[in-house]
């Protein structure tokens, strides 16, 4: 049982997908556009570490491209959006990372669960547009 | 610039952002994506920027406030704040003392849950402070 006080509000969850050949921290702030040094850098380092802990990682090389890409997870409700990009670059020596952040989980992930945006660059997609707050 | 913490709503601080003598909110803006060090157009650059908005477009400027709407409902600008703002009197003398030194006075809420608690306030101090630092009070 949990016993919160002030404001109470239903939790929630916003699914992402992030599709990457190396995803590291140095590759994760130079997409979302922050320096190593940068006073913000340590809230998207907190992010990444979301990312990584609560997703299931497919290696898209090995996957069955016969099926449909929900299938290639085994927890998933894929938006047309991520399940287009997945058949695009299936086959390819990529990881895709499927998860969710939660609005229970700290102010960093309760953060961007509470955003919808779509970044990528030359080396890195990331979808995090499936918010419904 | 000076920056104060002070209890808010549903144990998440509040901040009161006061800005220099001959400041803008322009200059602010420059100042924290300076400091932030991101890349314009990213979505790190759009987040500073939506933060400098929330504090210096979209809070309330006290000082015009109550130059403007209420210098003479109220006899002085502490009374101001401790009344129609709610502020506690330690808080409305520290404002008031800086009233004359701020081309602004700015109550920010803030709606970035990170920013609620004790990181927080090291964080706006590093994107605004001009190494003043900042001042919690209860």
């Amino acid at each position: 049982m949990r016993i919160r006080a002030g404001f109470v509000t239903n939790s929630s969850s916003t699914s992402f997908l992030l599709i990457a050949k190396q995803l590291d921290e140095a590759g994760f702030l130079e997409l979302m556009g922050v320096a190593p040094d940068s006073p913000i850098a340590p809230i998207f380092r907190e992010l990444l570490d979301s990312i990584l802990g609560s997703s299931e990682a497919v290696d898209l090389s090995r996957v069955d491209t016969s099926l449909p890409p929900e299938q290639w997870f085994e927890d998933s409700r894929l938006s047309e959006v991520m399940t287009e990009r997945l058949r695009k670059v299936a086959g390819q020596g990529l990881t895709a990372y499927f998860g969710r952040l939660s609005s229970d989980e700290g102010p960093v992930e309760s953060f961007f669960c509470t955003d919808a945006f779509e970044v990528e660059n030359e080396r890195i997609y990331f979808d995090c547009l499936e918010c419904v707050w | 610039m000076k920056i104060l913490a002070i209890p808010g709503e549903f144990g998440l601080d509040e901040y009161i952002v006061c800005l220099g003598p001959a400041e803008t909110g322009a200059d602010a803006r420059t100042r924290m994506l300076a400091r932030a060090r991101v890349t314009d157009g990213s979505y790190a650059f759009g987040l500073i920027d939506q933060l400098h908005a929330a504090i210096f477009v979209q809070s309330i400027d006290l000082k015009a406030d109550f130059q403007t709407y209420f210098a003479i409902e109220y006899r002085s600008f502490d009374q101001y704040l401790c009344r129609r703002e709610r502020l506690a009197q330690g808080v409305a003398l520290e404002l008031t003392k800086a009233f004359d030194e701020s081309a602004g006075i700015y109550r920010f809420r803030p709606r970035h849950s990170f920013l609620g608690d004790a990181s927080g306030v090291e964080l706006l101090s590093r994107l605004l402070g001009d190494g003043a630092g900042v001042e919690e009070t209860a």
